[in-house]
């Protein structure tokens, strides 16, 4: 939900109770002034009533009297009566329904002879008036609320201009790219500390980027420099001629164990380097060239399972990457479709418009495409893969907008990738 | 020989020296980027292997006046720093070879001893060991004076074995040497029995003693004495 349209409706829902409180105040206020006035008016209507008894002026009280507005009576003395006002409901014959009337009764004397005099007026009905007052305060509500919407995208416009620009600022900011320009101040105090926030923010992220980044550096010299150590003593202890055959094995055991190590240490690093965008530089490469590098290097291995493999290229295919990452990706995978082939099996690389696929016979049920590109997973139990293979392809993979699928066609393993802009 | 070695660790140093030293080389050590520059000005070397991270200052740096004071001697950088960077400005400076650690002390012995070949002979390069010479330029392989054809994988096994002569090379050395790091995901390696045997057998078709020993589940020696 945007901004404005939460603040309207907040307006909005402020504004309601708002109303329907004063509506029915003003309801009330508006009945009250209605009846006073209508008592005045009854009240001097009397006043001139006595004048035309007085006056003995009996047409112009019959014509009142036909009219059902004026009743006048003579009276008794001992039933004389004070003066009374009171609502009341007569049917109308025009109208076909009971209107409603206010009515005074009074006494007065003229000439020793009492007399009782009986006003009605019609008057507003309260539904009436409750839907004059209803639509006079819906109308109100409307307006009120076109006005306030219309005021609020005129208000937010110029409000929030230092926002989007900050909100810009932070789209485009980018941790590697130094030296950062900061943001800077402007006349609202709210949005100037934040500003002041992200700029503090930024400066630490920069600062602790450059420290990690440091930290990935020292980290592989710390463990590299005991892996060598260890692997220096270990050649040279093999040069001991003293040692039986019993212990050489287990000297190759443990310079195994070392290299799996530091094996595993090279790949988690690499793994930190690409997260951390630490491989700026990007050029075109050109994949088919770099596909037949990869085949040529491990001629050895296709060769020993006695692998068919074949390139198929229709199209020149060209990603944006780093020439080292992009070759680490495809290395990694054809590697894969070599190392989990079967004797005699099939690898073939086809390289089309927008997509190249790898594919490879192996194992005759599908991998799960859930996590095979998860860090440590292993398929099988070769002791010498250390399962980051295809977490540091899927991770290169991410860094430039490559799409990578798996899947299991005819046998085959599939590995598709495709690079969206 | 003379061999300056630039390297901060104790241990590493010790048995890079001792290991050099089985091989007649003449070592002499360096802690620091101080004690480094001062050798490199006093002394001439056939090789130099320079760590580049060192306590006070920046081995690439040391390249730079190597290359300024003695234009012809080799260097190799050996460095824990994996990253692609270091490679590229080492080279550039004029390091001839670029060690990552950890390495196989057989293969930096092999690095040595083609370096100095290099530099020593003017690429007149030739290897002789009894009845082999070899033409390493050329990759020429003769024996009792007649040519031998070896695939380029036994051409380098060969090289490898010639300069780690006596000594006990394990399996993985071989492997790393002939495919590097892309060896690194494998699990099956007894293509490289195939390789060796190969070898043995031209060269003692070819009428060569029978050098290469194997050590079952351990290696290789390349025996030239008893």
């Amino acid at each position: 939900m945007k901004l404005l349209t939460k603040t309207s409706f907040y307006y909005f829902l402020f504004t309601v109770p708002v109303l329907i409180i004063s509506s029915i105040l003003f309801y009330f206020f508006l009945l009250h002034e209605i009846g006073e006035s209508n008592e005045t008016i009854l009240e001097s209507r009397v006043k001139v009533i006595e004048n035309y008894i007085k006056d003995n002026n009996t047409s112009l009280l019959k014509v009142l009297e036909n009219n059902n507005e004026v009743f006048v009576s003579e009276v008794e003395e001992n039933n004389l009566m004070p003066q009374s006002i009171k609502d009341t409901l007569i049917f109308s014959d025009i109208q076909k329904e009971d209107v409603a009337y206010k009515m005074l009764t009074e006494n007065i004397t003229i000439n020793e002879k009492y007399y009782k005099i009986k006003v009605l007026k019609s008057t507003i009905e309260f539904d009436e008036l409750m839907e004059v007052v209803s639509i006079a305060f819906i109308t109100l509500l409307l307006l009120l609320f076109i006005l306030i919407y219309f005021i609020n995208i005129k208000i937010s416009k110029i409000v929030w201009q230092p926002f989007w620009f900050t909100l810009d600022y932070i789209k485009n900011f980018n941790v590697t790219s130094s030296p950062t320009i900061s943001l800077k101040p402007n006349n609202i105090n709210e949005f100037n500390e934040l500003n002041t926030s992200i700029n503090q923010m930024t400066l630490k992220m920069v600062s602790d980027y450059q420290n990690q980044k440091k930290f990935t550096e020292n980290a592989s010299h710390e463990f590299q420099t005991p892996f060598a150590i260890i692997k220096g003593k270990i050649d040279l202890l093999l040069q001991n001629q003293k040692l039986d055959e019993e212990s050489l094995h287990l000297l190759i055991s443990i310079d195994e164990t070392t290299n799996r190590l530091s094996r595993i240490n090279k790949s988690l690093l690499l793994l930190s380097k690409i997260e951390n965008r630490q491989y700026e530089h990007s050029d075109n490469v050109l994949l088919l060239p770099l596909i037949e590098k990869c085949k040529a290097l491990n001629e050895d291995f296709i060769l020993d399972k006695n692998i068919k493999f074949s390139i198929e290229d229709s199209e020149e295919l060209y990603f944006k990457i780093n020439y080292e990452l992009c070759y680490i990706l495809f290395n990694n995978l054809i590697q894969n479709a070599i190392r989990h082939n079967v004797e005699n099996g099939i690898t073939t690389v086809l390289i089309k418009k927008n997509s190249i696929a790898i594919s490879n016979s192996g194992e005759l049920n599908p991998l799960n495409d859930k996590i095979i590109f998860e860090r440590f997973e292993k398929n099988g139990t070769n002791s010498n893969s250390i399962g980051l293979g295809l977490s540091i392809v899927k991770e290169i993979a991410e860094v430039y907008n490559i799409d990578i699928s798996y899947s299991f066609e005819n046998k085959l393993h599939v590995f598709t990738l495709n690079q969206f802009e | 020989m003379k061999i300056l070695l630039v390297e901060d660790e104790l241990e590493m140093q010790k048995s890079i020296v001792h290991f050099l030293e089985l091989e007649k080389f003449n070592v002499e050590v360096a802690n620091d980027f101080e004690i480094a520059f001062e050798k490199i000005q006093l002394y001439e070397y056939d090789c130099i292997l320079l760590d580049i991270t060192l306590p006070n200052g920046n081995g690439l740096d040391l390249i730079q006046s190597i290359k300024k004071v003695r234009p012809k001697t080799g260097i190799i950088v050996i460095s824990a720093k994996n990253s692609l960077d270091d490679k590229i400005d080492g080279l550039n400076l004029g390091a001839d070879d670029y060690l990552p650690k950890p390495f196989y002390l057989p293969e930096l012995n092999a690095r040595i001893k083609a370096l100095i070949r290099r530099n020593t002979f003017d690429g007149v390069d030739i290897i002789t060991i009894n009845e082999i010479t070899i033409y390493s330029e050329e990759r020429k392989v003769l024996i009792h004076n007649l040519t031998i054809n070896l695939t380029a994988k036994e051409f380098d096994l060969l090289i490898y074995f010639i300069a780690n002569k006596n000594r006990v090379i394990q399996k993985s050395a071989l492997v790393e040497h002939l495919w590097g790091d892309n060896a690194d995901q494998f699990d099956n390696f007894d293509f490289i029995y195939n390789h060796v045997k190969n070898l043995r057998k031209k060269l003692i078709a070819a009428g060569s003693s029978d050098y290469i020993q194997s050590l079952y589940g351990i290696g290789y020696t390349f025996k030239t004495e008893l």
